[in-house]
């Protein structure tokens, strides 16, 4: 397979796993999603072995693992600040340390799925965060080892 | 890290995509080699050697200061 018709076909998985991620939610059946999601990553895998023009030399590892651990250091830094944000929200309910309010006739209902969803939106954001972090140092690093440099050859 | 390939690959009229190819490397990995941009592991390195068939040290030339004794 070409590599171009490659990234055609992450692009096309991509949009075949919203349109599930959608009937997902429409059936409230997280096992859907996740089930698609891991199939088509195992298939993406299994493919991209079979992708020609692909030369991954020491340079092209290098780059990755100085992108990788320069995403790392960062990282873990506004990860632990989310969190500790996190746990600050979580033991400030009536469900961490301080005492639970009397019971109000007025008060909503404890709604876990909904906090379970927000801690997965927060997890997607910091994913998605991670991934521009990569990007970002892959390029950098890239740049730094010669990447995109043109010769008179 | 300076280096004579560009030199060696002149004198055999070799372009750099034939040498990537040769070593298994991309042409972009030979460009950054020989702008200094990018070290090559010592593998690579004698690889490289054993291409142009000459030592290491005639085609890598190690352009850090001795240190003082």
């Amino acid at each position: 397979m070409k590599r171009n018709t490659f990234y055609l076909l992450i692009g096309f998985t991509g949009l075949v796993l919203v349109g599930i991620l959608y009937l997902a939610i429409q059936l409230s059946l997280p096992i859907l999603i996740q089930g698609a999601f891991l199939v088509a990553v195992l298939v993406l895998y299994a493919v991209k072995r079979t992708v020609a023009e692909t030369v991954e030399d020491e340079r092209t590892n290098v780059i990755t693992q100085h992108a990788a651990v320069a995403t790392l250091s960062v990282f873990w830094v506004i990860f632990l600040l989310v969190s500790l944000g996190q746990v600050v929200f979580s033991f400030s309910t009536p469900l961490g340390f301080h005492l639970p309010p009397p019971p109000s006739p007025f008060a909503p209902p404890p709604d876990n799925a909904l906090h379970l969803g927000r801690f997965g939106l927060a997890q997607l954001g910091l994913l998605g965060l991670m991934i521009v972090l990569y990007g970002s140092f892959r390029i950098y690093y890239a740049r730094k080892f010669g990447d995109w440099e043109s010769d008179e050859e | 890290m300076k280096n004579k390939i560009r030199v060696h690959r002149a004198m055999r009229e070799i372009t750099q995509e034939q040498l990537a190819a040769g070593l298994g490397v991309t042409r972009q990995t030979i460009i950054a080699i020989e702008k200094g941009k990018y070290d090559p592991s010592l593998s690579l390195a004698f690889r490289i050697a054993r291409f142009f068939n000459v030592r290491v040290d005639e085609l890598f030339l190690d352009d850090e200061p001795a240190p003082e004794s």
